[in-house]
């Protein structure tokens, strides 16, 4: 920290460590200090009224002091973010710093009892004490809000308060003074930064004589249970440590979409005979709060969830009713004893993510959020290996709103290439050609809105488990690229009996070609893309 | 079975049953309900014969289809199960047919065949993904219509027989012809209308990949290597419950030891020897008739232990109709 208007010329200053620490050399350097001679320091000793002599620091005591937070070693003690008063500290961050931008010191009297509003100090001549040196203490502590027992957290790497002994004349200082973040810091209100000053109105080296008081506020020696208290408090900064994973929102992270017998539309499998319909997928989301490994009991939360757009291959942008993708029992909760907290995720029709946020308010005092959860509901395990068959090619995306319509099961994808193999070999040599493949399935399945209504109120209800395909009319023969129409019969037998699946009649409208996947196939597909 | 180089054919006739819920109502999800004609075919039947190429070590099946006119679609297809067990090479070229093969992708396990239809323009075959070797009409024109037969159908296989699901399926035309006369409705079904509803299910001779834990030693005979000169692939019990007035298929492997001078068979006394064809290591299916009383069927052969000596496997069938 760089300090503006002085003349480095020379400088003393007298580093004294905590009561448990010894003075190094190194420690200069660690500190980084920066001394310069401070300029235009005024002794003055003005008549005051009552024609007693008042003394005063012109300028005196400590500036630019803030708490600073490291993100990462690499930054200290460079880049550095300023902590506000009460503000957090996050328990990710490698380092929390009480910072001085200077010290300075420019005479004047001892106010008794260091408040500087008092009278200056006497000596037993009655003379006015003239401050000689100042003492200044930087501590990093902790005082449980529960308790009321402070904790010095010490000053690493070395423990225990930092103290620096200036004497008038000379000193501006700045320093950078770190505590290392560890498990062992509880989070929570109750950190504190502070300096202390003393002052003393006998110069550093000068003898102490028997009996003689040498600091203003007496110096009170530390015990192991009692802290050193060097003199008076003129600053104090709190914050707060803070875990932004100390609260969490886990799940399985996907679930099945739901099939039901009715609903909007036409909603039913359309396997009778292997499923009539689909429970829809659950599964256990679960808030934890917890630090460094410990539980946190008796968090309150509260969980929110946001449709995330463009997900499972919905381009359209009119979100859904949130329900029709995936609901919770609970939207609010407190973490018991274990630190944790289960509700049961319920999915919908829809296939989408969505993204689930856990919210406290009461840890630590302030918002505390957790996650997101990104929560998928869909069938699984569905491909497009692309249109890599001369028998077929891909038809019917529809910019926007739906461009991935080709998704499907591994036997979805077999099936329709033996089915346009087979056709060709069923048709005249002059009518083969590459079968229109239309829609099969979104990415992951679900409600196939065709209207971008998230509903099968259009239509396209089996097209939902990526065993089903719709064929264009249009074949586009080998020889010219010209549009054959489609032999119904041959792909009938086609699909039927090579290709040993089902052509439905999924509308009653002669438009309507839609082919699936062999019946005895469909139980291990479903199996497999609702795990 | 004798080895001859002739055919041996014998006459079988199938029996079918109806399975499946059967429906001409269908509801759009606009509400409309639209009612499509009936397709029941429910007294079709398939005729098959059995016999053995010795010369080649084939099975010749024939089949043929009886659609009575009491069916109100024609016949458009039948597909029977000839899965197997292990993976063999689908082409045989010993193997007799006239199809124009379709690419193939069923399973390496089904069993290899060879398929001949009598008139290659009106009727197609094949073997389907799932292990199905079916027969259909080329187009709906050549629809098998009610009140017809059609014979001639072909299966070569080198595997023996045994009982095998078939499943005869209507054509949907009358569904087709229903549509060109509209209305037209672009809402979808609740349920897609599907001819498979009207599919009729029954067991017919096919070939089949037994293993020796698939047979039926009979029963009864001491010591084991004698029991086993007549196993059965049907039935596999003693005494049967069956329907009165129908008929049961006996399928029957010969040990490769047996003597066939020594066979013998009896229906309720009556000598139905000459419906069989002995022969070492053979099979024989043959259909028998059940009245409304109680049917013993008796069979009995003579072959040589792997001791030299000589033993008789005798066993009785007795259907009991319901």
């Amino acid at each position: 920290m760089a300090v503006g208007g002085f003349t480095e010329t020379c400088a003393r200053v007298a580093v004294v460590r905590g009561p448990n620490t010894k003075i190094r050399q190194e420690e200069l350097l660690v500190h980084r200090f920066l001394i310069a001679v401070a300029a235009g320091m005024v002794l003055t000793s003005p008549a005051a009224a009552d024609g007693a002599h008042h003394f005063r620091a012109a300028v005196n005591g400590v500036t630019g002091l803030s708490v600073e937070r490291y993100a990462t070693q690499s930054d200290y003690p460079g880049t550095a973010a300023v902590v506000d008063d009460g503000g957090m500290i996050f328990r990710r961050d490698y380092a929390v710093a009480i910072t001085a931008s200077s010290m300075t010191f420019t005479g004047g009297c001892i106010h008794q009892n260091g408040d500087p509003a008092a009278p200056c100090a006497v000596d037993s001549n009655g003379n006015v004490l003239e401050v000689r040196k100042e003492s200044y203490t930087f501590r990093l502590s902790y005082k449980d809000p529960a308790t009321g027992v402070e904790t010095n957290l010490g000053i690493s790497p070395y423990g225990g308060d930092e103290v620096f002994t200036i004497i008038p004349e000379s000193p501006t200082s700045s320093g950078v003074f770190p505590q290392y973040v560890s498990c062992g810091m509880p989070l929570g209100q109750g950190f504190r930064a502070q300096l202390f000053r003393q002052q003393s109105p006998y110069a550093f080296g000068d003898p102490i004589p028997k009996g003689a008081q040498e600091w203003y506020p007496a110096t009170t020696p530390a015990t192991k249970t009692t802290l050193l208290v060097p003199g008076t408090e003129v600053w104090v900064s709190h914050f707060e440590l803070f875990n932004p994973n100390a609260l969490g929102i886990i799940s399985r992270g996907s679930v099945n979409p739901a099939v039901p017998l009715s609903g909007n539309g036409n909603t039913q499998t359309g396997y009778s005979t292997v499923a009539a319909e689909i429970a829809p997928g659950s599964d256990l989301v679960t808030v934890s709060a917890r630090d460094c490994g410990k539980p946190i009991a008796g968090v309150a939360f509260s969980i929110s969830r946001d449709f995330v757009a463009s997900s499972a291959g919905h381009l359209h942008v009119d979100p859904p009713a949130l329900d029709s993708v995936s609901s919770l029992d609970a939207y609010v909760g407190t973490t018991g004893a274990s630190g944790s907290w289960t509700t049961t995720l319920h999915a919908g029709e829809v296939s989408s993510l969505m993204k689930y946020t856990a919210t406290a308010t009461n840890v630590l005092g302030h918002q505390v959020t957790a996650g997101p959860l990104f929560e998928l509901t869909g069938f699984v395990a569905m491909t497009d290996p692309g249109a890599n068959d001369p028998n077929i090619r891909y038809t019917g995306a529809v910019a926007g709103v739906h461009t991935s319509n080709h998704n499907g099961s591994p036997e979805l994808h077999e099936f329709v290439r033996r089915l346009a193999a087979a056709y060709n070999s069923l048709v005249p040599a002059a009518d083969a050609g590459s079968l229109g493949l239309n829609d099969m399935s979104l990415p992951f399945g679900g409600v196939f809105d065709l209207d971008a209504s998230w509903t099968t109120a259009a239509g396209h209800s089996r097209h939902r488990f990526g065993t089903d395909c719709d064929i264009d009319h249009c074949v586009r023969r080998f020889s010219d690229g010209s549009c054959a129409n489609i032999d119904y019969d041959a792909l009938k037998r086609a699909a039927k009996r090579s290709a040993d699946g089902i052509l439905i009649r999924e509308t009653w409208n002669s438009d309507n070609l839609h082919v699936q996947v062999p019946e005895d196939v469909i139980g291990s597909i479903l199996l497999r893309e609702t795990p | 079975m004798r080895l001859s180089d002739s055919l041996a054919a014998l006459a079988i006739i199938a029996t079918v049953t109806v399975a499946g819920a059967q429906t001409t109502k269908y509801k759009l999800n606009n509400g409309v309900v639209i009612e499509l004609p009936d397709l029941t075919i429910t007294g079709t039947t398939i005729d098959a014969t059995v016999s053995y190429d010795a010369t080649r070590g084939v099975f010749r099946y024939e089949y043929a289809i009886n659609a009575p006119a009491s069916n109100l679609a024609g016949v458009e297809a039948f597909n029977i199960d000839i899965s197997g067990r292990i993976a063999r090479p689908q082409s045989d070229p010993a193997l007799a047919e006239n199809i124009h093969r379709i690419p193939e992708f069923q399973k390496p396990t089904t069993i290899p065949v060879g398929i001949t239809v009598p008139d290659t323009n009106a009727w197609i075959g094949g073997i389907g993904a799932m292990g199905r070797l079916f027969i259909s009409s080329r187009t709906s024109a050549y629809d098998l219509v009610p009140g017809s037969r059609q014979g001639g159908f072909i299966a070569e296989s080198k595997l023996a027989p045994g009982l095998r699901s078939v499943e005869i399926e209507p054509s949907d035309r009358p569904w087709q012809d229903a549509l060109q006369r509209g209305p037209q409705y672009n809402s979808e079904f609740d349920n897609p209308p599907d001819s498979r509803t009207f599919i009729v299910k029954s067991n017919v001779v096919a070939p089949a990949d037994l293993t020796d834990a698939d047979l039926y030693n009979g029963g009864g005979q001491q010591p084991a290597e004698v029991n086993a000169f007549l196993r059965y692939a049907a039935p596999h019990d003693n005494r049967l419950k069956v329907a009165a007035n129908s008929k049961q298929w006996l399928i029957v492997y010969y040990g490769k030891t047996i003597n066939p001078a020594g066979f013998a068979a009896d229906q309720d006394g009556v000598d139905i020897s000459a419906r069989f064809h002995p022969a070492p290591g053979g099979a024989d299916a043959v259909q028998i008739s059940v009245g409304s009383t109680a049917t013993k069927v008796h069979l009995s052969v003579s072959g040589t232990k792997a001791s030299g000596g000589t033993g008789t496997d005798s066993d009785t069938f007795t259907f009991l109709p319901q």
